[in-house]
């Protein structure tokens, strides 16, 4: 692999890793305004949700665009060693407290952001050292592909579940005949 | 012109998804409202014990099942609501392929029950007396027991009509044109 293959497939992980991220905080971000809160910064709570989620999307827009700029790479660290603050701070306060970090689930802050930084790191180092040499519009080009690409993603969850509601909704009997709906036989 | 048009791809992607994610919620939100209220569609399974295994006649179900390959016994009562449900599915007699009905008599005789959906074919049963919903410790209805190679394998509850159908052995397909044969 050439250096500047490494730096395209790191930048480009990191722009598919945060921009997943962005979206799906800003789907559950009052669960991110819930994480911050409990890591015991309540007063600022919300708009530091705010300027996480914003962060994560300049930083996406950034390196799409600019790829051989040198601060969206910056602003990857810094929000790296945010996340593994946080987690060590979780555990110092011995609390489990959900993550938030891709919208839902109910991974908890801790060793695993810790465990997460040397591989942002190193991926922006990567970046940093080889930057990608593509263009403004081939960028952008690339960034609507994966946001495509995520749409779809999305709407094949969406039909998944619209089935199976779908189903339960055709079976479900008239709710002014539900009475004895399952009954002792004797 | 170019780039223009690919940021409008982008923002229209983005908000594109953001919908769709809150729809996903909002599905999500109405799936454990059904759950909490237990209107899923998701039959449940009932115990067998001990009584798995042993012969179908022994119960004082038909000696023909103790040899059948796969055959499923329908257990209907003619006082709840979703048993009604699916007898009205079969009215007619139109009781697939190895499928069993057993009517459980609550409220009166069972005959009343079986006239009105015109459950008449040699694959109904009336259990008089309750003897083989008693004999089997059955206090549930609808539930379908399973047998195979002529022996009960598992029961399990029947919420639907789709669920009906869905479990019986013999594969069996909607038809405008006919009903199946009794």
């Amino acid at each position: 692999m050439t250096s500047s293959v490494a730096g395209v497939v790191g930048q480009g992980a990191l722009i598919a890793v945060f921009l997943v991220a962005a979206l799906s905080k800003i789907l559950t971000h009052r669960a991110l305004t819930q994480t911050i809160s409990k890591l015991g910064f309540s007063a600022i709570a919300r708009p530091a949700a705010l300027i996480v989620i914003g962060a994560e999307l300049l930083a996406v827009t950034a390196m799409t665009i600019m790829p051989s700029a040198t601060w969206p790479r910056g602003l990857i660290a810094l929000l790296a060693l945010s996340f593994a603050g946080a987690g060590i701070h979780a555990l110092g306060l011995g609390e489990k407290i959900k993550c938030g970090c891709f919208g839902g689930g109910g991974a908890a802050l801790g060793w695993r952001q810790v465990l997460y930084l040397p591989l942002w790191l190193g991926l922006a180092a990567v970046a940093e050292f080889a930057p990608p040499s593509w263009s403004a519009d081939e960028g952008l080009a690339g960034l609507a592909a994966l946001l495509l690409a995520l749409v779809a993603w999305k709407l094949l969850a969406e039909v998944r579940l619209w089935r199976v509601l779908r189903g339960d909704r055709m079976v479900t009997p008239n709710p002014t005949r539900h009475e004895n709906a399952e009954v002792p036989a004797a | 012109m170019t780039t223009v048009l690919l940021v409008v791809v982008c923002l229209l992607a983005v908000v594109v998804f953001i919908q769709i994610g809150a729809q996903v919620e909002l599905f999500e939100q109405v799936r454990q409202i059904r759950g909490y209220l237990d209107i899923e569609d998701k039959p449940t399974t009932v115990e067998l014990g001990t009584l798995q295994g042993a012969s179908p006649s022994r119960f004082g179900l038909p000696s023909v099942l103790d040899h059948a390959e796969q055959a499923m016994v329908l257990f209907v009562s003619d006082k709840c609501e979703t048993c009604r449900n699916l007898v009205a599915a079969l009215r007619g007699g139109a009781v697939p392929l190895s499928m069993w009905v057993v009517v459980v008599p609550v409220r009166g005789d069972g005959n009343e029950f079986i006239n009105e959906f015109g459950l008449h074919g040699e694959r109904v049963i009336l259990d008089d007396e309750e003897r083989i919903v008693g004999s089997l410790g059955l206090d549930l209805t609808p539930v379908a027991l399973h047998i195979a190679e002529g022996k009960l394998t598992r029961a399990h509850t029947v919420p639907s009509v789709r669920q009906m159908y869905a479990a019986t052995p013999v594969s069996y397909q909607y038809s405008l044109a006919r009903k199946p044969s009794v």
